[in-house]
């Protein structure tokens, strides 16, 4: 079971904000349930009139439609308006206004509370007649209470748990404590809201008034708590007291608000609400500025900016400011509570993008062990408010709907966001082969790379010179992740994934070493099918050795004539160049144009002639397929040979030059020769060219204007041969 | 006099090492043997100044010879004289204590040359293997290591160039010594690397609990 794996600590913290969850609902059903009820769905008309949209229980008698004028007992009678109905006392901009208003719904409350009240009505139909009943108000139903009310209640427990969910997982830190805050001033301005919003007629004025200042102490508090969290995350920019000096002067603006001293609403609270925004506003811009050389915290910042300032930005804006400006709002305040909720669910969702409050993909086990939870109790309620069966008989069904639909969507949902690699994994598996049996290692090294790019989409990808140790890693705080050498590929560091959207998660540490250990797998199979082909390589090249070797040193021993002897000497070099290129590992051309340097330096020594290497002391950085080493190999040494035995030059000038990974050997001497229209083109010098053409190269002969003759062998390197 | 072991299958081989010998040293004594065994036999029997052998005989491994002469002549030159340049086998052969090699079917009269050389303390280095011993030399000395079997400076300068294919003479005008100081250079690679490769071996052993 996935609460078992779970610290402790963090469970039995958020079972207590669950449990304080409940009572506040608790509370706040029981508000509403509080009082008399007389079976009437009631709406404010514009022209101020108050019309029935639905009568049961005691008002069975009331038809739809009909408009009420008056509520009155055996002492008092009161005259109904529409603004009896206010759903929100906030709309009034003055404090007289709204003491009247709540004066009056008391009145109409105690009223209310008689044995039995008359209500006075007419119909449209006929309304000159005035008409009315007399009935006993009963106790509220809980099925009488409004949508609006269930959706209050349900958008500000869900921010509120999920706000406490952060703050169980890191309680040490501000930034999560202050999330916390505004979570529970969640529940604290919205209950208080949906209580007195779904009334029937009139709640108590004392209860009212009482509850009127809780929710603004509650949306107070969550601005403060807003403006906190920008104080100090990403970067603590002030000290405690600062912060308890913040708090202070909103619950004293509050007191202000609550005991009248202010002018009227506007000062009392509207502005405290947009201050608070306004100031959030400023110190999120602040720490955007101050993180723009730290792409971490500007990653989560920017996320957490976009679903807070969505979210209480827009209700603001919706709410009240068009109260400010004497405007009716465009949706009942209840529904656009909901709003705040983005708040919670974009925290919720950026947590494993961002890492926000440096939480992981882990922390989701705990809220869906809340989500289950939640459910359960929720549906057992359900069970015995709604449809009054037993406790026991409620919590079977309970507990079979949580494994019909909870576990099953806790299994969608964990597939869908926790374990998108495992998928994959199968997909990536004849890559990972392609790569492992590559022998060519530079071509391995950048298939491995392009396989990283196409996974994670770094935006960085280095290749390190060192080993950094054996595992996987991740690093700079998620930005980076290492992975270590792997099957003779150098270790190497991603950075800032899917284009620097998001940081590497521990999943993708996982993925990635199960990726290292497959490769290293792969390889080893592929190394052992190498040293079976090294093996029988190295058996052809001792039976060349043996056999054709012997021979040819025979038959330079044998030969009649020096010529015939530096033939079969020059058979021998081929065969020995070729038996190199047996074992076809790829050469650093550096390398190579050291061994031809040797050779040529040899052999013109041995005849007498000068000879002047030039090649680049740096920047012979290339590698050459053993075939292609061959090739310029065996060609330079045949125009050597012709430049020794036919130009009888002084001088031989060998020119290695690399240039858009072209390989280019010029080969100069002075020595007399006709011009090279002139010449037969023997079968020396047709099978180089036709060798070069092979590998993509190419063999020029020009006669050089001050006598003597230039052969240019070129040969491009960056083929698809030289790279798969 | 000087008594030279010649050890090689192919007699065309033998014979023509030996006009090398006699071309190089005139006043040589050639002793030869076609195997491992006759070699040891003849090593056994008399002591040699010189020895060149190839590497795959018809018995056995040339190496064994070499160590065989490492063991019991320790004063006798040790040259590998062989058809391929293979610098994995020539490498593992100077290791054991082979003071350099020839390529047999270089004309006789350039064989004849560097084997004087090689006699001289001057042995050839291809760039093959210089760079081979460049990546020896470059691990880091291990625990127990000996100093004297590390490179000094200027060895290793003149071991990068010579892995440059850039020729002796060259590298002593290069690095502005002369080319007898730049072949003593390469002597000295020579030995520390015999030093260095009997350390590691002797730690190697020592750590599988050998000695």
């Amino acid at each position: 079971m996935v609460v078992a794996t779970l610290p402790i600590l963090p469970v039995r913290r958020l079972s207590l904000a669950l449990l304080l969850c409940l009572i506040l609902g608790a509370l706040s059903v029981a508000l509403a349930l509080r009082g008399p009820w007389l079976g009437l769905q009631l709406l404010g008309q514009e022209d101020g009139s108050i019309t029935v949209t639905q009568a049961s229980g005691p008002s069975d008698a009331i038809p739809v439609n009909a408009r009420l004028v008056f509520l009155a007992n055996d002492q008092t009678q009161l005259e109904l308006t529409a603004k009896d109905l206010i759903e929100e006392p906030d709309v009034f901009d003055q404090y007289p206004e709204m003491d009247d208003f709540f004066m009056r719904q008391g009145e109409l409350a105690s009223l209310l509370r008689s044995p039995e009240v008359t209500l006075g009505w007419r119909v449209e139909s006929d309304p000159k007649i005035l008409q009315t009943t007399t009935l006993r108000p009963v106790e509220r139903p809980l099925h009488s209470l409004p949508l609006l009310f269930w959706f209050q209640l349900a958008v500000s427990s869900a921010g509120f748990l999920i706000a406490a969910w952060v703050w169980a997982l890191r309680p040490q830190e501000w930034g999560a404590r202050l999330f916390a805050i505004t979570g529970l001033s969640f529940p604290v301005f919205a209950m208080p809201a949906a209580v007195y919003s779904s009334r029937e007629l009139a709640l108590d004025g004392t209860w009212f008034r009482a509850l009127s200042a809780l929710n603004h102490w509650g949306s107070f508090m969550f601005g403060a708590a807003l403006v906190g969290i920008f104080l100090c995350a990403p970067q603590r920019l002030v000290g405690l007291r600062v912060m308890v000096g913040l708090f202070m002067s909103y619950n004293l603006w509050w007191l202000a608000d609550t005991l009248r001293w202010a002018p009227n609403m506007d000062w009392g609270n509207r502005f405290a609400v947009m201050s608070e925004m306004l100031l959030a506003l400023l110190l999120a811009a602040l720490q955007w500025v101050r993180s723009r050389r730290e792409p971490v915290a500007r990653a989560s910042l920017r996320w957490f900016m976009l679903s807070l300032l969505l979210g209480s930005g827009l209700f603001i804006l919706l709410i009240v400011t068009t109260a400010s400006l004497g405007w009716l709002p465009p949706m009942p305040q209840g529904y656009a509570f909901g709003f705040f909720l983005f708040i919670y669910m974009g925290i919720a969702l950026g947590l494993g993008r961002y890492r926000l409050f440096d939480l992981d993909v882990w922390a989701y086990r705990l809220l869906f062990w809340l989500g289950g939870a939640l459910l359960l109790v929720g549906l057992d309620a359900l069970f015995i408010g709604a449809l009054h069966w037993s406790g026991a008989q409620a919590l079977a069904v309970s507990l079979w709907t949580c494994a019909l639909v909870y576990l099953p969507l806790r299994q969608w949902l964990w597939q869908k966001f926790g374990n998108r690699s495992r998928q994959r994994l199968h997909e990536l598996f004849p890559d990972v082969l392609r790569i492992a049996f590559q022998s060519e290692p530079h071509a391995r090294e950048r298939l491995w790379e392009g396989l990283f790019q196409r996974m994670y989409q770094p935006l960085e990808q280095i290749a390190l010179a060192q080993d950094q140790g054996g595992a996987t890693q991740l690093t700079e705080e998620g930005l980076a992740l290492l992975v270590p050498v792997c099957a003779g590929i150098p270790a190497r560091l991603l950075r800032y994934p899917a284009q620097g959207a998001r940081l590497f998660a521990p999943r993708d540490r996982d993925f990635a070493e199960t990726l290292v250990h497959l490769m290293t797998l792969a390889e080893s199979s592929r190394a052992a099918q190498e040293t079976g082909a090294q093996e029988e390589r190295q058996r052809i090249a001792r039976d060349m050795h043996d056999d054709v070797g012997a021979r040819l040193l025979m038959l330079m021993h044998h030969a009649r004539t020096p010529e015939l002897a530096d033939l079969a000497r020059a058979a021998m070099q081929d065969l020995r160049t070729a038996l190199a290129a047996l074992d076809s590992q790829p050469v650093l051309l550096e390398n190579a144009q050291a061994d031809w340097r040797a050779e040529a330096s040899a052999r013109c020594d041995a005849a007498g002639v000068k000879l002047l290497w030039q090649a680049p002391a740096h920047g012979l950085h290339a590698m050459l397929t053993a075939r292609q080493k061959a090739v310029m190999e065996r060609t330079l040494r045949e125009s050597l040979t012709n430049a020794l035995k036919h130009g009888q030059p002084q001088h031989i000038e060998i020119r290695i030059t690399l240039e858009a990974a072209v390989l280019k050997v010029q080969i100069s001497h002075d020595g007399p020769r006709t011009a090279p229209d002139a010449w037969n083109e023997g079968r020396g010098l047709r099978g180089m060219k036709h060798r070069l053409q092979e590998v993509h190269g190419a063999l020029t002969l020009t006669a050089l204007s001050g006598g003597g003759t230039q052969t240019i062998l070129q040969l491009p390197l960056d083929t698809k041969d030289s790279l798969d | 006099m000087i008594n030279v072991l010649l050890v090689d299958d192919l007699p065309e081989a033998l014979a023509m090492l030996q006009a090398v010998i006699r071309a190089a040293f005139p006043e040589a004594c050639c002793a030869l043997a076609a195997n491992v065994s006759q070699a040891k036999q003849l090593l056994d029997s008399r002591l040699f100044r010189m020895a060149l052998i190839d590497l795959g005989l018809p018995d056995g491994d040339g190496m064994e010879i070499i160590q065989h002469i490492q063991q019991r002549q320790p004063e006798c030159a040790t040259i590998v004289a062989t058809i391929f340049d293979d610098d994995e086998h020539l490498f593992k052969a100077l290791q054991a204590g082979a003071q350099g090699y020839l390529l047999k079917d270089h004309p006789p009269e350039s064989l004849a040359q560097q084997l004087q050389k090689i006699f001289e303390g001057q042995p050839p280095l291809s760039p093959a293997i210089a760079r081979r011993l460049l990546r020896h030399f470059q691990r880091p000395p291990s625990v127990g290591a000996i100093t004297e079997a590390e490179l000094t400076v200027r060895e290793r300068a003149v071991l990068g160039l010579l892995a440059q294919g850039i020729r002796i003479v060259d590298i002593g005008n290069e690095l502005h010594i002369s080319r007898h100081t730049a072949g003593d250079h390469v002597k000295n690679i020579y030995r520390k690397l015999k030093i260095k490769s009997r350390a590691e071996a002797a730690l190697h052993a020592k750590g599988l609990g050998l000695i």
